[in-house]
């Protein structure tokens, strides 16, 4: 039987008038990947400072490993990893010197320390930049080495805050695949991100946050099984009489038709075969597209369902 | 654990360069400034015994034997530092008047007939002009305060004299004083350590940083790890005294060893009240480091602010200042980093081991252990209330 790594429970605080989190709840199981789901300024990080005591909140509890956590419970921070947004580094100590220091912070072992260490460095590997000083690394590399001095000591709940923010794409897949190693070996994590593509790929199970509260929780496919939308036909065609639009309207499942910029959005919700549908029409019609191809709703797509937004803000 | 942080804090200060660069570059660079300004200036002064006409009245020649005492200065070499003519007004313009050759001209004239308004007149500026200016200002503020003690707070009246004392020998050599003082312009030096080991509050205002979640990312992440906050900030502390004391040191070293900077008595002693001196001035860096929640700059701006301000109510930038303070506000010189240093080394520049020396390194103490657990209690583990 799992146990309840994490356990938030009606959790609010309060910025002066602002509300930064509304009786927000969650539950995180052993050995899941968990994500946190939301637009800058939902609540997210304000989330992870609370449940690691860095910022005080107005009502509700929480636990971690089954205890309520304390600014003093040292015990359970030894057994929590922290990769924050903003890389937390040292510019006058090395790679190797940062690690180790940090490291150092809660292995007293120094033979173990030093296993530990080289593993860290390994495990994203920056060991060819040991000896370097973070100002020399590139954003990839810093944001690798803040990782590593985030895991070195193989804590058992790890909360990576928004890793891959400003990152290049190779960087971002290694990042990637060093967290789905990191819950292979046997670690919990917390995954925060307003990239939904990274927590669709990495995620066990995801909540949907806005406003400081919970929009949804689930799994990537329960989530999107909660929304109207289930498939999205996509032509590029150019010039369209609105009577086809018209038309399309009326086919079976199709809930709404979008023409712009030569692209034709169709959303169904149910049923099969609805790019199908939509294909034999144009046949009949003998209208000529440039392509036609089908879309799953996005995790996107949940959340603009549901509150009426976009997820990500324009970049 | 403590070991671990204390072996990469020290690392992290001495890769620092910049600040290790500055403090020592002001330590080394004013020192020499001073070797060469002031150095010279006193030998030129020296032994070189100035003519002075005084004018008394009867009412006034009595008070408190002044013109005696004046005349009673003397250089270290037992030579007098004023040759006084007692004379009427008009005889002492003739005097101040007479050709520059001639044997009986006087550099100046000490009119003591009023003696609440003691005036110096003088025909021309140089070296002896400015001598005796500072013998006039330090007996006109010393007259002027005891009768105002006297008037208002009699029982203040030894500390007010033992300011004054203070004030006096940092100007001109006073047998009446017994200590064993060698050379008037130390006390610029004195007063160079002195701003150099409250400087080292920039030291110690940055340990906090790196452990509170709401300086510092990197305080986020130590605020977040299983280490004590206190072992942490103990630690961070420690280092940073070493990287400060050793500056103090090396430039101790500079002044007494290149420089040949005699300062008096017992050197030793010199260089523990400019180590205990620096500790106080980290720690009062480290206490600012845990008020409020302001950004690093702003402590900074605030220290130095404190600093200068400091220095100025200690009398490091105006002469007379720390007896003003001692009359209006004495427990502004009683908690007042600079003034409590400075006495220190006064003391001990004038008097030696002492009690009064003793009792000066106790306040240096003192406030260090204050300023330390002040900054301990502030900083005990908690949660902010936004970061």
């Amino acid at each position: 039987m799992s146990q309840t790594v994490v356990e938030i429970n009606n959790l609010v605080k309060r910025y002066k008038e602002l509300i930064a989190l509304d009786n927000f709840s969650l539950k995180i199981e052993e050995g899941e990947v968990f994500g946190l789901l939301g637009p800058n300024g939902s609540g997210k990080t304000t989330t992870i400072n609370c449940l690691l005591s860095l910022l005080s909140y107005d009502k509700g509890e929480v636990k971690v490993f089954g205890e309520a956590m304390k600014p003093d419970r040292l015990d359970l921070k030894a057994r929590i990893g922290v990769v924050s947004q903003n890389v937390a580094v040292f510019n006058e100590l090395t790679v190797y010197e940062n690690v180790d220091f940090f490291c150092g912070l809660y292995i007293k072992d120094k033979k173990l320390k030093k296993q530990y260490v080289n593993e860290a460095l390994e495990f994203v590997d920056i060991m060819d930049f040991k000896n370097f000083y973070p100002k020399k690394l590139s954003g990839g590399l810093l944001r690798r080495l803040n990782i590593a001095c985030g895991i070195a000591h193989k804590p058992e709940l790890i909360i990576f805050d928004e890793p891959t923010v400003a990152v290049d794409p190779q960087s971002r897949n290694r990042i990637l695949e060093g967290i789905a190693e990191l819950n292979k070996n046997g670690a919990t994590i917390i995954y925060t991100s307003h990239y939904m593509e990274e927590v669709e790929q990495l995620c066990n199970r995801v909540l949907i946050m806005d406003k400081g509260k919970m929009i949804a929780c689930g799994t990537s496919d329960e989530l999107r099984r909660m929304i109207k939308n289930s498939e999205s036909v996509v032509v590029n065609i150019k010039r369209l009489d609105e009577s086809v639009i018209e038309d399309i309207k009326k086919l079976n499942h199709v809930y709404d038709v979008r023409y712009m910029n030569d692209i034709l959005t169709i959303k169904c919700s149910g049923g099969k075969h609805n790019i199908t549908h939509v294909v034999e029409y144009f046949a009949e019609r003998q209208l000529n597209y440039d392509r036609i191809y089908s879309e799953l709703p996005t995790l996107n797509d949940v959340f603009l369902e549901i509150t009426g937004k976009e997820l990500r803000d324009k970049e | 654990m403590f070991f671990h942080i204390f072996i990469s804090r020290l690392k992290i200060n001495i890769r620092n360069k910049d600040a290790i660069l500055w403090s020592l570059v002001f330590s080394l660079a004013l020192g020499t400034l001073f070797y060469f300004a002031f150095n010279s200036i006193y030998k030129n002064a020296k032994s070189t015994t100035i003519k002075v006409a005084v004018v008394e009245n009867d009412a006034t020649s009595g008070y408190m034997d002044l013109s005696s005492s004046l005349s009673d200065l003397k250089y270290e070499d037992g030579s007098k530092i004023l040759d006084i003519k007692k004379v009427d007004y008009d005889a002492a313009i003739e005097l101040l008047n007479k050709d520059e050759d001639d044997k009986d001209r006087v550099s100046g004239i000490i009119d003591l007939r009023d003696i609440e308004d003691v005036k110096l007149e003088v025909k021309e500026t140089g070296t002896a002009q400015s001598v005796l200016a500072s013998v006039v200002s330090v007996y006109r503020q010393y007259i002027s305060i005891i009768v105002e003690t006297i008037k208002k707070d009699p029982s203040n009246i030894s500390n007010v004299i033992s300011e004054f004392e203070n004030e006096a020998a940092s100007l001109v050599e006073s047998k009446s004083l017994s200590g064993d003082n060698k050379d008037p312009y130390v006390t610029y030096f004195y007063s160079l350590i002195t701003m150099m080991s409250v400087m080292a509050c920039m030291a110690g205002v940055i340990v906090p940083e790196s452990c509170q979640a709401n300086q510092s990312d990197v305080g986020a992440r130590v605020d977040v790890s299983s280490v004590g906050r206190m072992t942490y900030e103990l630690a961070g502390l420690l280092s940073a005294a070493i990287i400060q004391v050793s500056i103090t040191i090396i430039g101790l070293f500079y002044y007494t060893k290149i420089l040949k900077v005699n300062f008096g008595g017992d050197e030793n002693l010199v260089f523990l009240t400019a180590v205990l001196s620096t500790i106080l001035g980290i720690s009062l860096g480290f206490f600012v480091g845990h008020i409020g929640r302001l950004s690093q700059k702003a402590r900074e701006n605030i220290l130095m602010i404190f600093v200068v301000a400091g220095g100025f109510l200690s009398g490091l930038m105006v002469a007379n200042m720390k007896i003003l303070v001692e009359m209006k506000a004495p427990i502004v010189n009683r908690i007042n980093p600079s003034a409590v240093i400075t006495d220190a080394f006064y003391a001990l520049n004038m008097y030696g081991v002492s009690d009064r020396y003793y009792h000066a390194v106790a306040y240096i103490v003192g406030l260090s252990i204050i300023f330390i657990t002040g900054g301990l209690i502030m900083s005990r583990r908690k949660s902010y209330a936004s970061l």
